[in-house]
């Protein structure tokens, strides 16, 4: 890459906590180095610029929860070389997705977006100093990016590992694909030399979670709660089975599925 | 007749506000999308609660972790040990000074230098864009050590923490502290200079008050008392440490700084418990917008930094007082949400030698514990196969208390997040099974107060541009420090 050319990065997010677009707060110093090489020209946390692109890199983080969104999300599809879904939300569906296994849920969901003409509705409204108009139900139900449009590059983490982030975004600017590595977290754990709380009677999500994370919730006295998503071809009969030994009843591993796995377990 | 909408950047979460020059109405439109977590938590064991919570806000998820936590305390009657509810402390002043560095570095500063972003700043001031950085810095890694992450804690716990922090690192973190409260200072001038269209107006305004004082006027009248901080300081005991009350013009006395104790005070010196937040602040959806808005006696109100600092400013620590008295606009102790940013930047430094005195407080504390066993009856949920390789369950669980056993059991409680009051509800089944849950976020209690505040400000300079207006609009919500994320949940 010419020093001359920088790399256009855009940063959007869909509805979520937004703490993974704070990991690129977090690369601190290293920032401002790769600020020489990457232009940031599109961040609504960082700048009222509103460049329409196109990008070379577009980082999306959060989950389409409104027609809005998703006509968003193609838009950015479109204008994108790269499209990089950030964290578990964008990769997973996030947390909000657990909403989708619940039996009594029923999403009202209609296809009625949150138009300019329902905008104009509410301004002409205010003008006219009332208020009543009840806001369009523009829900949508929470899935995946790679469920409405093609992604790129998947970085999983709830939240993003800052170390993983800037591989990615190192290996984008220098023109590479980041690899994915394909071993559990049990792996991670092997590695720093953690206890197994499986055996301490703890149902941990390791041997079916990809790793990479440095098994940082076992770490720290946790266990793994699944937020790199399932590792590809995950076992998890052997997960329920294992569970069933230690007397855990498979509710409770339903429940601990269904914090980050709930969408790829329900298709 | 005119009305206009725009889309408001730099500023947590997604909201368009709509304003009309001519009716001088003004409607923020919060546009994230619904998540449901209250309904998340339906069905699940209360050890889930804060793991999930805490992703409601990766600005200030620390926050909503121990709210939760404490909440969950109450309902199962679970009391920390001593050291723990110092970690907490430590921990919530650490994402306070975090959080404001974050908004005033990052948001703020780009509209008071006149540029577009915090990214212009970074290559045309990196001495300030670098100070920012810094007291960031200080936040997470006083995080990352104690709380194992410092976006989604991980080590607190119901009881307490999984794990001890390296009392080395800490300290060692800790060291940086005293460079940092003086180029907290520096920030504060930069923001205390700004000139920022005024808007004073009465409103009503709450905190948490360490401990009850009654009816404004009653108790201290004269300037400059010194007071030994046990008065009013709940568990705190050390006594060590002397506060001043700067002024008493408004004769509040919230009593030690708002952070994790005490009871909801309002601008008047009235108080009530943490517990009947639901009934003193009713909750209200709002026709418009994706959030709902809560009121206090029927009127709007607001939280954070400024209302703490107009309540409490008689127990600030000694630098921030020092940049207290440099403030003329503060000293009037007049309610103007524009000084919510100043207001931000004096807890910085307040908040960061909080941290110097809970870490002295927790070293005292010496070898305790900080993790309380406790148990709840999972009989009902537990499956009565054990095999011989599956390690028993504690069999402490059969002596559960009766308390555990007769059926539901609520808890609440109340914290204050960088952005003011958080609170969380929470009902449980006998086996500790999440039956009902009710957060409240501080951005959800801003919202009409926010929209009150625009419309004064339309109100009050008829004259104004356009553009100059929708700027200082912008301005304003942002001083706010909405977080529109939370507000939707």
């Amino acid at each position: 890459m010419p020093p001359s050319k920088k790399i256009n990065i855009a940063i959007f997010d869909m509805t979520d906590c937004e703490g993974c677009e704070i990991r690129f707060i977090d690369l601190k110093e290293e920032l401002n180095a790769l600020l020489e090489n990457i232009n940031i020209v599109n961040w609504r946390l960082a700048t009222d610029i509103e460049d329409p692109g196109p990008y070379d890199i577009s980082f999306v983080e959060g989950t389409p929860l409104s027609h809005e969104e998703v006509k968003l999300l193609k838009s950015v599809r479109r204008r994108s070389k790269t499209l990089v879904a950030l964290g578990a939300c964008a990769h997973l569906g996030g947390v909000q997705a657990g909403i989708i296994n619940y039996p009594s849920y029923s999403l009202k969901t209609s296809s009625k977006t949150w138009t300019e003409k329902a905008n104009d509705r509410i301004l002409r409204e205010l003008a006219n100093d009332r208020v009543s108009s009840a806001l369009p139900k523009d829900q949508v139900s929470p899935a995946p990016l790679s469920h409405f449009v093609p992604v790129d590059i998947e970085v999983p983490g709830c939240p993003v590992d800052t170390n993983f982030l800037r591989r990615t975004v190192t290996s984008l600017i220098a023109g590479k694909h980041p690899a994915v590595r394909n071993f559990t977290v049990c792996m991670d754990c092997k590695e720093r030399e953690n206890d197994c709380v499986m055996l301490n009677g703890t149902l941990c999500l390791g041997p079916v979670t990809l790793g990479g994370c440095s098994a940082i919730c076992v770490t720290e006295g946790r266990k793994c709660f699944g937020c790199y998503g399932p590792i590809k071809d995950a076992n998890f009969d052997a997960l329920y089975n294992t569970a069933s030994r230690m007397g855990i009843k498979r509710r409770e591993v339903n429940d601990a599925l269904n914090l980050f796995m709930s969408f790829k377990r329900r298709i | 007749m005119k009305a206009s909408k725009h889309l408001i950047t730099k500023i947590e979460g997604h909201g368009s506000i709509a304003i009309s020059l001519d009716k001088k109405k003004a409607r923020l439109m919060v546009k994230e999308g619904e998540r449901f977590f209250e309904k998340l938590l339906v069905g699940r064991n209360f050890e889930d609660a804060p793991f999930i919570v805490s992703r409601i806000c990766g600005v200030c998820p620390t926050a909503h972790t121990i709210v939760s936590i404490k909440a969950l305390e109450n309902a199962l009657g679970v009391t920390p040990p001593k050291k723990a509810i110092i970690l907490r402390k430590i921990a919530l002043s650490a994402q306070i000074v975090q959080s404001h560095a974050l908004h005033l570095f990052f948001l703020v500063l780009p509209d008071l230098l006149k540029t577009h972003s915090s990214l212009d700043i970074a290559v045309s001031d990196p001495e300030i864009f670098k100070v920012g950085l810094e007291l960031k810095d200080l936040g997470d890694d006083l995080l990352d050590t104690i709380c194992g992450r410092s976006i989604h804690p991980l080590t607190p716990v119901v009881g307490g923490f999984t794990k001890e922090p390296d009392m080395d690192d800490v300290l060692a973190i800790a060291a940086r502290i005293p460079k940092l409260i003086k180029k907290a200072g520096e920030a504060f001038r930069i923001i205390n200079s700004a000139n920022l269209p005024g808007n004073a107006r009465s409103a009503n305004y709450l905190a948490l008050s360490e401990k009850r004082k009654g009816i404004a006027g009653q108790s201290k009248n004269s300037n400059l008392i010194a007071f030994d901080t046990a008065l009013g300081m709940g568990e705190r005991n050390s006594g060590s440490k002397q506060r001043t009350i700067v002024s008493n013009v408004n004769g509040l006395d919230g009593g030690g700084y708002p952070l994790y104790d005490g009871d909801i005070m309002d601008n008047y010196g009235v108080t009530f418990p943490q517990s009947e937040y639901g009934i003193n602040l009713p909750e209200k959806k709002l026709p418009y917008s994706k959030a709902k808005t809560s009121t206090y006696l029927k009127k709007s109100f607001m939280v954070g930094a400024l209302p703490r600092l107009l309540i409490s400013h008689g127990s600030l620590n000694p630098a921030a007082v020092k940049l207290f008295r440099q403030s003329t606009d503060l000293q009037k102790l007049e309610f103007d949400a524009y000084l919510n940013d100043q207001a931000q930047a004096i807890e910085i430094a307040h908040y960061l030698e909080e941290i110097q005195i809970l870490l002295k407080e927790y070293i005292a504390a010496g070898n305790g514990k900080i993790w309380k066993k406790f148990t709840v009856d999972r009989s009902a949920n537990r499956s009565e196969v054990r095999t011989a390789s599956g390690p028993a369950k504690s069999s402490a669980s059969k002596d559960a208390g009766a308390q555990s056993r007769s059926g539901a059991m609520t808890g609440a409680a109340a914290i204050e997040a960088p952005r003011g009051l958080l609170f969380n509800r929470y009902e449980l089944d006998h086996s500790g099974r999440i039956i009902s849950a009710d957060i409240m976020t501080p951005t959800v209690q801003n919202l009409k107060n926010l929209e009150k505040d625009v419309e004064h400000l339309l109100r009050a300079y008829p004259g104004k541009k356009e553009t100059q207006m929708q700027r200082d609009i912008e301005i304003l919500i942002r001083a706010y420090d909405p977080c529109l994320t939370c507000s939707v949940h």
